[in-house]
C-alpha cells in the first residue's frame, strides 16, 4: 500500500491540490484492482488519490444524442437507470458477469478502463456500444473512441495526472445487447473469452451490429470486420456461421494459465453465434 | 449385538461452537493478541532450487519497526523438522529446494512492517539443477534433488504382489489399460496458516496454532528449540478449516514462530498471507498412474497391474503414508485374485505435498474407476452391473488379502444410488437438447479408517472427562475440531455414556498439556479414536453415577430396582432424579469425578515386502452417481446432481454428517472440474483465488445423500469414520458421466472445458475421416 | 462527507468521521490505513476476517451504507462520512440474534466458521435490498463468498429460512 492517500471532495479541490502531492501518484476509485496488481508484482505508487466519492464522477445522465456514465459510477448502480437499459443493453448484460456482487458495489467503469486489462468485462461491453472515453486534466478535456484508448495490456493513452472522467455512449434506437462469457466457473471469474454484441434489428435483418471480444488480443478487441460483415445482413444460419468464422479470424489469442489459444479462437465464434441467435425472432 | 436405545447419539444437535461463530466472536489464531507481541514474516526462495550464498538485511533494516533477521544460525535445537524423515530443515543452511520455501524470517513491530522488511531481505544465490516432472525424477540419468530411500529421488515405494498376474493377463478374455493424471489440489481452508509463540520464563514455549495435529506441533517446536516436551504447550485455536492441510505443516509454521520468539524473548505472531499459503504449504499430490485390468468372459475381474507415481515435491514430509494409502486402495474395491502394484513417491523441485482429504486415494480412484468403466464398456456390460459382479462383500478379500469381516455395505450402497438416481432408465438415454448432452456416471470406493499399518504407531488417543461440582461436564480430548463438528460429536458421545444433558457438556479445544499425545486428527479417525477414548474415560464415571442414581431413586421411594437412564434423567417407577442432582450427590460422597481414557486401535499386521496383510482396522464405503450436462460446443461440464451413499457405521449426528458429505462432494467436484494449480519453469503461476478457482454457490450440484449404517462394534457407538469418503469418488463419477454424455474419455483431472472440447473435436474428425 | 478539512496538509493523516456499528467515531488515522487493519486492529473487531486479501473469498465483507463490500481491498478513506456495519453490529431488530444467525446455527450452515461472518453480511445486504429474494437470487448474491466446508447447501437453505422468518415478522417488514 502507498505512503499516503489523498481524498478530495471535488474535482476542483483535487486539481488545486495536485501540485502539493508527491510526484508518484495515481487515482484510486473502488480500489478493487490495486491490491491484486501489487501482489502480481506491479509497482505501487507513493500517493493514491481516492476519487471514489467525488459526486461529479458518479453522475449518469441522458443527453440529446448520447448517454453519459461517470467514471466513478458503481457497477451495481447502472441497472437503476431506465435509459441505460434502453441504450446500453450489452453493458447491463455484462454487469452480472462482472466480478462478484460485493465487488460490483465498489468497482467502477473508470477503474475497469484505467486498469486496461484485455479481459475487462465492462470495457468490452462499452467497446461494443461504440463508447467514447472522456478524459480530463484540469480544465482540459479530450475524447476518443474507447476502442482506441488502449495501447496494450495494462497500457493506455492516459497522460500523467489525466483523469478518466466518464463515457459517452451514442444513443441508438431499438438497440439489443448481449454479453456471453466463458470463465473458469459459472460466475465470478476472469474470462477465457467473452463476446459483447450490440445490434439493431428489423425483423431478422441486422440494421446495425457491433462486436467486441475480451481476452483474445492485447487489448479489448473491437471486431471491426465481423461488425461490418453483419451490418445490413439478413440473419440466417448461414450468416451467423459466416460471422463466427470472421470473428475467429479477427482474434489473436494466446495460451496462458487461463486457457488455450485455439480454444479461445473457436469460442469467440461460438459465443458470437449464440449472441446472434438470441436476437432471432 | 442388541440395539441400544440412544438418547444423544444419532441426533442432530446444533454445533457447540455455532453461536460464537455466528456472532463473529470465535478467536482464530490471527485474532489473538498478547502483550508486547511482535510479528514475523518469511523471506522466501525466489527460484526453484538454489545454493544460498548469503542473506542480507541491509535494506530491510531501514523499515520502521524492524527488529531482527532470523536464520538457521538462530536455531538452538536440531535444524531438521521431525516428520517421518529428517530431510526438511526448519531453515535451509546451504540449499533451498523449491520456490516459496522459507529461507529466513524477519521480526518487526507490526505485521505490515514485517512483510515489508521481508520483501527487502536479499538472498544471494546460485541456481541449481531442478526437476519439475516426477517421471523425469525417476529416470536413471536425472540429477539427484532429493529422496530418502535406497532409490534416487524417491521418498517411498510400495508393492502389492498377489497371485500370478502375467498368467491372468495371458488368459484374459478382456483387457484394458490406460494412463491417468490428476493435478494438485489446494486445500483452500478459508483461514490461512498461522501460529503465535509465547516464551515462558522457564525457557519453555506456549504455542497458539491453527492445526488439526497439535502433537505434531509439539514435536516440531521441541526439536527446533532443543527443549523437552514438558516445556512445550500447544493450544489449538479455533481452526478455520483443515482438510488435511493443517496436519503436518502447522508444525513448521509454529516452529518458525517459536525460533523467532526464542530469539527476541517476546511473543511472536506469524500469520501467512494467502499467496504464501499457496506457495509453500502442503497440497494434494499430483498423481500419475498406468493401470491395466483383465477380466474373464463372464466379466469377473482376474488381474490388475498398477504403476502409481505421486509428485511429492521438494521434501518427503508424510508422502510415505499418503502413498501407502494410495497403494492399498489402488486396485479398487473389487475382488481381484491376481495383483501387481508398484508405487513411488518421487521428488521434484516444487512445493512439498502432504495430507489432503482422501490422502492418496482420490488420484488413483479417478484412474481405476475411469478404467473400470472402459472395461465394462468393452465387455458390453452396464457399469453398475459390472461393479456389482466384482465388488467386495463381507467375507471377501481385499487386494492386500485382508478379509472383510464386518461392516461392509458396498453393494447395498450401489443399489441405493442406482435406484434413487433412476440409473437403469438414464444410462442408455444419452439425452441431447441443442448442444447440451446429458450423461450419468458411477464410481465406488472403500476407505481404510485410521492410520493403518504404516502409521499404526500413532494410532492411539486420550481423553479426560471431568464432572464439576455443579454437574457440568468438561471433556478434554487430543483430537481437533477444525470445522467438521468434533466438539459436538465428542460431547454427544460423552453425554450418551454419562447420561448427561448435552447443554451441560463442554468439549475443549486441544491443549497438549492436558491430554497425552493422541496422534493427528486425520484419516477419518477423529470420531473413532477420540470417541473411544472418551468412552474409556467416562465408563468408570458412569458406573459410579449410575450407582448413586440408583441409591437416590430408592431413597425417594423407588422399589422395582429397574432404573432407566435417558436424556439426562434417571427414572424408576415414575420417580426421577436429574443428572445434575446425581453429580452433586456424587461429590457429596467424595467420589472420583474425573477420569482419563486411553484407546489403542486394534493391531493390524502387514508385510511390506509383498503388501499382504491387514492394512487398516476397518473400512468405510461410498458409491457416487453423478449426472452432468456437457455443452458439446464449449466443452463446459455442469454437474447437475450427485447421488451418494455411504456406509460409515453409526451416524452420531445426522446434520453434521450430511454437512460433511455435502462439503466433501463439492470439494471433490471442484477439484474435478475447476481447480488447476500451475507451475511454469518451477514457479507457481496462480497462487491466489483469482486464478485458482473453487466452486461457488452457482456451481454446486444438487445433493442426494443416503447413509446405510453398517454398525462397527469396535467404534464408539458403532461409528466408523466419515471425513474423507465423500470427496474420493466424485471425480471418476463425473468423468464417467462425461463419457456417457458425449462419448469422450477425459483421462486427466481437472476435466477442463478445453480438454472436453478438444476430445469432442478429435472424435468428430475421426468420425468424418471414416 | 469528505472535504478539505478532513486531511492534514501533508495528507498523511485523515480526520476520520464515520459510524461503526451505530457508534459515531471521530479520530485521526494514517491516511493509508488499510480498512481491514482499522477494523481488526484499531477497533478490535476481529469478526471480520482476512481470507485472501484480494477480494476473492468474501470473508472480509462488511456493510458500507447498507451494501456489502470487500474490506480487504479498501482503505479508511473509503469509509469517510459513511456508515459501517461489521458482523459485531449484526443484531436482531429487538436485540439478540439476527434471524440469519439463528438459522445458520440451527440448520448446520456453519462448520469452520471462518466464512460465516462474510456470508451473513452478504445475506443481510441481499435481504435488506430484496426481502423476497428467491433461491436463485441468494445463490447469485453469494457467488463472492467462498466456503470450503459446507458445499453451500445448508447455507442457502438457512438464508431461505431466515428470509421467511423475517417476512413473517412485523419487526422486519417495516425495515428501512
Amino acid at each position: 500500500m502507498s505512503e499516503i492517500i489523498f481524498k478530495p471532495c471535488s474535482l476542483k479541490e483535487m486539481w488545486e491540490e495536485m501540485p502539493n502531492l508527491p510526484e508518484s501518484r495515481k487515482y484510486m476509485a473502488g480500489g478493487t484492482d490495486i491490491v491484486t496488481v501489487e501482489n502480481a508484482g506491479f509497482p505501487s505508487s507513493e500517493c493514491w488519490i481516492d476519487i471514489s466519492d467525488i459526486p461529479e464522477l458518479a453522475t449518469v445522465k441522458e443527453e440529446k444524442d448520447h448517454v453519459f456514465i461517470g467514471a466513478g459510477v458503481k457497477l451495481n448502480d447502472l441497472e437503476t437507470y431506465p435509459f441505460i437499459k434502453k441504450y446500453c443493453p450489452a453493458l447491463l448484460a455484462a454487469v452480472h458477469d462482472f466480478a462478484s456482487p460485493s465487488l460490483r458495489n465498489m468497482a467502477t467503469l473508470g477503474g475497469n478502463a484505467g486498469n486496461a486489462s484485455p479481459c475487462a468485462d465492462g470495457v468490452c461491453a462499452l467497446v461494443s456500444l461504440e463508447a467514447a472515453i472522456v478524459l480530463r486534466k484540469g480544465n482540459a478535456e479530450r475524447k476518443m473512441p474507447l476502442r482506441d484508448f488502449f495501447t496494450g495490456p495494462k497500457r493506455t493513452k492516459l497522460e500523467k495526472d489525466e483523469l478518466i472522467y466518464g463515457f459517452e455512449i451514442p444513443k441508438k434506437e431499438n438497440l439489443l445487447g448481449q454479453y456471453f462469457k466463458l470463465g473458469p466457473r459459472a460466475f465470478f471469474g476472469i474470462s477465457k473469452v467473452a463476446v459483447a454484441l450490440s445490434a439493431a434489428m428489423e425483423g431478422n435483418k441486422v440494421k446495425y451490429a457491433s462486436v467486441a471480444i475480451a481476452s483474445v488480443a492485447p487489448v479489448p478487441l473491437y471486431a471491426a470486420k465481423t461488425s461490418e460483415y453483419l451490418t445490413g445482413k439478413e440473419l440466417t444460419e448461414d450468416t451467423i456461421l459466416k460471422a463466427a468464422d470472421i470473428a475467429r479470424g479477427e482474434v489473436s489469442p494466446i495460451t496462458d494459465a487461463r486457457s488455450e489459444a485455439d480454444y479461445r479462437r473457436d469460442m469467440s465464434g461460438i459465443l458470437l453465434e449464440r449472441a446472434l441467435r438470441s436476437f432471432l425472432n | 449385538m442388541e440395539e441400544q436405545k440412544l438418547s444423544f447419539v444419532g441426533k442432530s444437535f446444533e454445533r457447540k461452537d455455532g453461536l460464537i461463530k455466528a456472532e463473529g466472536r470465535a478467536m482464530y489464531a490471527a485474532d489473538r493478541e498478547f502483550a508486547r507481541m511482535l510479528y514475523a514474516a518469511a523471506v522466501r526462495n525466489p527460484r526453484p532450487r538454489i545454493k544460498i550464498l548469503g542473506i542480507s538485511d541491509e535494506k530491510a533494516k531501514k523499515v520502521p519497526g524492524y527488529v531482527t533477521l532470523v536464520t538457521y544460525k538462530d536455531i538452538k535445537g536440531q535444524n531438521a523438522w521431525p516428520v517421518l524423515d529428517l530431510d526438511y530443515p526448519f531453515l535451509p543452511e546451504k540449499i533451498a529446494r523449491f520456490a516459496g520455501e522459507t529461507v529466513a524470517l524477519v521480526v518487526a513491530e507490526t505485521q505490515r512492517a514485517a512483510k515489508k522488511a521481508a520483501s527487502l531481505v536479499e538472498i544471494e544465490y546460485e541456481e541449481l539443477p531442478n526437476i519439475q516432472d516426477p517421471l523425469e525424477a525417476l529416470k536413471p540419468d536425472a540429477p539427484e534433488i532429493g529422496g530418502t530411500t535406497d532409490m534416487k529421488n524417491v521418498y517411498a515405494h510400495f508393492t502389492i504382489q498377489k497371485g500370478d498376474v502375467d498368467k491372468a493377463f495371458e488368459e484374459a478374455a478382456y483387457k484394458v489399460e490406460g494412463t491417468f493424471k490428476t493435478n494438485y489440489q489446494v486445500h483452500g481452508y478459508l483461514e490461512t496458516q498461522g501460529s503465535i509463540a509465547i516464551p515462558e520464563t522457564d525457557g519453555g514455549m506456549t504455542i497458539h496454532s491453527t492445526t488439526q495435529c497439535p502433537y505434531y506441533v509439539v514435536d516440531g517446536v521441541a526439536a527446533a528449540l532443543g527443549i523437552t516436551y514438558n516445556k512445550v504447550k500447544v493450544i489449538q485455536t479455533v481452526t478455520g478449516g483443515g482438510f488435511g492441510g493443517k496436519e503436518e505443516v502447522p508444525a513448521l509454521v509454529a516452529a518458525h514462530a517459536a525460533i523467532c520468539a526464542a530469539k527476541v524473548g517476546r511473543p511472536v505472531k506469524l500469520i501467512y498471507s494467502r499467496k504464501e499459503d499457496f506457495q509453500c504449504m502442503s497440497k494434494r499430490h499430483p498423481g500419475w498412474a498406468h493401470i491395466e485390468y483383465s477380466a474373464d468372459k463372464e466379466g469377473h475381474l482376474t488381474g490388475c497391474r498398477v504403476k502409481y507415481v505421486l509428485d511429492a515435491g521438494a521434501y518427503s514430509t508424510i508422502t510415505a503414508i499418503v502413498l501407502f494409502r494410495g497403494t492399498v486402495h489402488s486396485t479398487g474395491p473389487y475382488k481381484i485374485p491376481n495383483i501387481d502394484v508398484k508405487t513411488f513417491g518421487a521428488a521434484t523441485s516444487k512445493v512439498p505435498c502432504g495430507a489432503f482429504r482422501g490422502f492418496g486415494q482420490p488420484q488413483i480412484n479417478f484412474a481405476q474407476e475411469s478404467l473400470i468403466d472402459e472395461l465394462a464398456a468393452k465387455i458390453g456390460m452396464d457399469p453398475v452391473e459390472f461393479r456389482l459382479k466384482n465388488l467386495l462383500n463381507p467375507g471377501e478379500m481385499t487386494a492386500t488379502g485382508q478379509k472383510l469381516t464386518s461392516s461392509c455395505g458396498l453393494s447395498e450402497l450401489v443399489e441405493a444410488v442406482r435406484k434413487k438416481s433412476g440409473w437403469d432408465k438414464k444410462v442408455n438415454l444419452h439425452e441431447k437438447k441443442g448442444h447440451i448432452a446429458k450423461g450419468i456416471g458411477i464410481s465406488t470406493c472403500y476407505y481404510g479408517v485410521g492410520l493403518g499399518a504404516k502409521g499404526r504407531f500413532l494410532d492411539r488417543a486420550g481423553a479426560m472427562v471431568n464432572i464439576y461440582k455443579d454437574g457440568s461436564v468438561g471433556v478434554s480430548v487430543g483430537n481437533a475440531e477444525m470445522g467438521q463438528g468434533a466438539l459436538t460429536v465428542f460431547a454427544q458421545i460423552a453425554s450418551e455414556t454419562l447420561n448427561a444433558p448435552m447443554e451441560l457438556v463442554k468439549t475443549e479445544e486441544v491443549d497438549s498439556s492436558k491430554v497425552p499425545d493422541s496422534g493427528p486428527t486425520v484419516a477419518s479417525r477423529g470420531t473413532l479414536m477420540g470417541g473411544n477414548a472418551i468412552i474409556e474415560a467416562a465408563k468408570p464415571l458412569r458406573e459410579r453415577l449410575f450407582k448413586v442414581a440408583l441409591d437416590m431413586l430408592i431413597d425417594k421411594g423407588g422399589t422395582s430396582g429397574k432404573m432407566i437412564a435417558h436424556d439426562g434423567v434417571f427414572e424408576m417407577d415414575g420417580i426421577t432424579v436429574s443428572f445434575t442432582d446425581v453429580a452433586k450427590e456424587g461429590w457429596n460422597r467424595r467420589l472420583k469425578m474425573c477420569e482419563e481414557g486411553w484407546y489403542v486401535a486394534p493391531h493390524v499386521s502387514f508385510r511390506l515386502d509383498n503388501g499382504q496383510g491387514d492394512a487398516y482396522v476397518v473400512y468405510s464405503y461410498s458409491a457416487d452417481i453423478a449426472e452432468v450436462s456437457v455443452d458439446t460446443q464449449t466443452g463446459v461440464t455442469k454437474v447437475d446432481k450427485i447421488w451418494a451413499a455411504y456406509d460409515v457405521g453409526r451416524i452420531v449426528n445426522p446434520m453434521l454428517a450430511t454437512g460433511q458429505a455435502q462439503g466433501g462432494i463439492l470439494q471433490g467436484m471442484s477439484w474435478s472440474l475447476f481447480e488447476n494449480l500451475q507451475y511454469k519453469n518451477g514457479i507457481m503461476v496462480n497462487p491466489n483465488f483469482t486464478d485458482y478457482v473453487c466452486a461457488t454457490t452457482k456451481d454446486k450440484p444438487e445433493y442426494d445423500i443416503t447413509f446405510i449404517e453398517k454398525l462397527y462394534d469396535e467404534g464408539p457407538y458403532q461409528a466408523k469414520g466419515m471425513g474423507e469418503v465423500p470427496l474420493i469418488g466424485v471425480a471418476p463419477a463425473v468423468a464417467n458421466a462425461i463419457k456417457n454424455a458425449c462419448g469422450v474419455r477425459i483421462d486427466s483431472v481437472p476435466l477442463l472445458p478445453e480438454k472436453v472440447w478438444r476430445a469432442i473435436k478429435q472424435k468428430n474428425a475421426a468420425k468424418e475421416a471414416k | 462527507m469528505p472535504c478539505n478539512e478532513t486531511m492534514k496538509k501533508d495528507f498523511s493523516v485523515l480526520h476520520l468521521d464515520c459510524t461503526v456499528n451505530g457508534k459515531h467515531i471521530q479520530r485521526d488515522v494514517p491516511s493509508n490505513r488499510a480498512l481491514l487493519d482499522f477494523i481488526r486492529l484499531d477497533l478490535g473487531l476481529t469478526g471480520t476476517k482476512e481470507g485472501c486479501g484480494e477480494g476473492e473469498c468474501g470473508a472480509c465483507l462488511v456493510l458500507l451504507n447498507g451494501r456489502a463490500v470487500n474490506s480487504c481491498l479498501m482503505t479508511v478513506s473509503h469509509i469517510q462520512g459513511k456508515e459501517l456495519v461489521t458482523i459485531e453490529g449484526i443484531r436482531g431488530r429487538k436485540g439478540g440474534l439476527h434471524p440469519l444467525q439463528e438459522t445458520f446455527m440451527k440448520e448446520g450452515a456453519i462448520q469452520c466458521g471462518f466464512c460465516t461472518p462474510g456470508i451473513i453480511i452478504a445475506s443481510e445486504a441481499l435481504l435488506r435490498r430484496k426481502p423476497d429474494a428467491t433461491l436463485e437470487d441468494i445463490k447469485l448474491e453469494l457467488t463472492g463468498n467462498l466456503c470450503r466446508c459446507t458445499g453451500y447447501e445448508k447455507v442457502l437453505s438457512a438464508v431461505e429460512t431466515a428470509r421467511d422468518k423475517m417476512a413473517a415478522d412485523p419487526d422486519y417488514k417495516e425495515a428501512e
